[in-house]
């Protein structure tokens, strides 16, 4: 369902109505403690909030309008009453400079883990998603639906390039540095899949049918990680690249073009990434 | 001269050497024919101007350009420039979410090296290695950069501004740092904009002049460095001065 669809649906429940409003000024809230420019701005615009209120309100009118459209008065209302006050909510980096971490469960040398995770509070996820999926075992899609929202904390953890000096620190040689990378990054993924391949192999996919899924995950998690390499250190287009694999892993069988495409990245990346890296730390 | 030694490397004697080092961006030649040497239990400082070639120089030295001529490596030696020689950048970045102290162990376990108890060394540089290393100060993060190569005892070490946003405290300290690294045989190869801090710990230095090796000054020779640099970089504009003042 798309969000649009969603929000239709939304609108005419009596309910889900007022989620509207919140969930919309909650993301707002998000992105706007991550505006990157708030310091441009405190500097140059002292009276700049009165700013951002206005087009905070401006960027929820298409939904005010859907909200209205559905007969949802009081909804639209809300809206337009949170989304500019989240003009005034101080920015994320502000109560962030000065506190002190937790040591990460992960090693230091897995810099996409111990970061990801924080990033996706995946610590937290993790264990909530074993334990629906241990509740709804009888289903046997509990755990593939767990494995699917799990690779997608892991893709998020693959979504940063690191700085050159990271890279020129740990590449003796780009493929060393690429089996190290892999090393780490699927020796966590399967030891944090495990749980769920566990539940699998419980159901009626038995062992068998479990190994099939166990190898297709991982080789994902690979994947990511040579798409990675392949476009560092052009976030965007590694990001879409990712994306684009997981799709088309996901819609295998829609099309019979889908599983070349995949066999081609398969076979591509690999290759890609070793010569990306060359370019960038030479052969070490 | 002390020479280097460490339990995990053969006593180093070699150097590191730029041997007619050319590299181009596009059409545009950054460096031209650069010669240098940085030679074990000395300070070398590079000089220049902004766009003289300074980090570029340093990048192709580490293996971070790639498409020079030349030769760049350790003489004598059959080690890579990589696997002895530790490298602080003009501005060092930091992985997000990734705290100071685990910036430093990826450091080491990077290399298979075994992470020591920092308390010793962060007793000397103050930093607050719990919290998020991409929130440090200017001046934090330069000294974070240098405390992942500190604890690493490299035979050599290249570092690309180091005093730039430290205070006067950090300064001072870092100039007592190198120079017990170089009596203890380590090779430093170092650029500064504060000159009187450079000839004030180096042994040698190299002023480098529109991608080439101007001149190269021993230590003897630095009281005529500064007068030479100006006449170097700002010749025209001296004659102007001078008729204005």
């Amino acid at each position: 369902m798309s969000l649009g669809q969603a929000l239709a649906v939304a609108t005419k429940h009596p309910w889900w109505q007022w989620a509207v409003p919140v969930v919309v000024a909650w993301s707002l809230l998000g992105a706007h403690r991550q505006r990157a420019d708030y310091r441009f701005l405190a500097t140059t615009a002292p009276g700049f909030r009165g700013w951002l209120a206005w087009e905070y309100a401006l960027l929820t009118l298409p939904i005010t309008g859907v909200l209205l459209a559905g007969l949802a008065y009081g909804a639209a209302g809300l809206l337009l009453v949170l989304a500019p006050l989240v003009a005034w909510a101080p920015p994320a980096g502000e109560d962030r400079a000065s506190r002190h971490r937790w040591r990460s469960p992960f090693r230091s040398e897995a810099f996409e883990w111990v970061s990801g995770m924080r990033a996706t509070k995946g610590l937290l996820v993790w264990p909530l998603l074993v334990g629906l999926a241990v509740w709804q075992r009888a289903s046997p899609l509990a755990p593939v639906a767990a494995l699917l929202v799990w690779l997608l904390v892991v893709l998020a953890c693959y979504g940063t390039a690191e700085p050159v000096a990271m890279l020129a620190v740990a590449a003796r040689s780009p493929t060393q540095f690429l089996r190290r990378r892999l090393q780490l990054g699927l020796g966590y993924a399967a030891a944090t899949a495990a749980p769920f391949w566990g539940l699998l192999a419980s159901g009626p996919a038995g062992w068998g049918g479990t190994l099939a899924v166990a190898v297709a995950w991982l080789a994902l998690v690979a994947l990511f990680i040579f798409t990675k390499y392949a476009f560092y250190p052009h976030e965007t287009h590694f990001r879409l690249t990712q994306g684009l694999i997981l799709g088309v892993a996901l819609l295998l069988l829609g099309h019979p073009l889908y599983p070349v495409l995949l066999l081609v990245a398969a076979v591509g990346l690999p290759w890609q990434s070793r010569r990306r890296l060359r370019e960038i730390v030479g052969d070490g | 001269m002390r020479l280097y030694k460490s339990p995990e490397y053969p006593v180093i004697t070699a150097m590191l050497e730029v041997l007619d080092l050319h590299k181009a961006y596009g059409r545009h030649e950054v460096l031209r024919g650069v010669n240098l040497a940085v030679r074990p239990g000395t300070i070398h400082a590079l000089v220049g101007a902004n766009g003289a070639g300074k980090t570029t120089l340093i990048n192709c030295l580490y293996g971070l350009e790639t498409g020079f001529t030349g030769t760049v490596g350790v003489a004598g030696a059959g080690a890579r420039v990589r696997e002895i020689t530790g490298l602080v950048l003009y501005e060092p970045y930091f992985y997000p979410r990734l705290t100071g102290r685990e910036y430093v162990e990826f450091c080491l376990q990077a290399r298979r090296r075994p992470v020591p108890d920092l308390r010793a060394w962060n007793q000397l540089l103050d930093l607050p290695l719990d919290q998020y290393a991409d929130e440090y100060s200017a001046g934090m993060k330069k000294k974070l950069a240098l405390l992942a190569v500190l604890v690493q005892d490299f035979a050599y070490l290249i570092l690309d501004e180091p005093f730039n946003g430290l205070d006067l405290e950090a300064n001072l300290l870092l100039k007592e740092i190198l120079k017990r690294l170089r009596d203890r045989g380590t090779g430093l190869l170092l650029t500064s904009h504060i000159l009187s801090t450079l000839t004030e710990v180096a042994d040698e230095a190299s002023v480098l002049v529109g991608g080439q090796v101007q001149r190269h000054y021993l230590a003897a020779e630095f009281g005529t460095l500064e007068a030479d640099l100006l006449a170097a970089l700002h010749g025209e504009k001296l004659t102007q001065l001078r008729t204005l003042l």
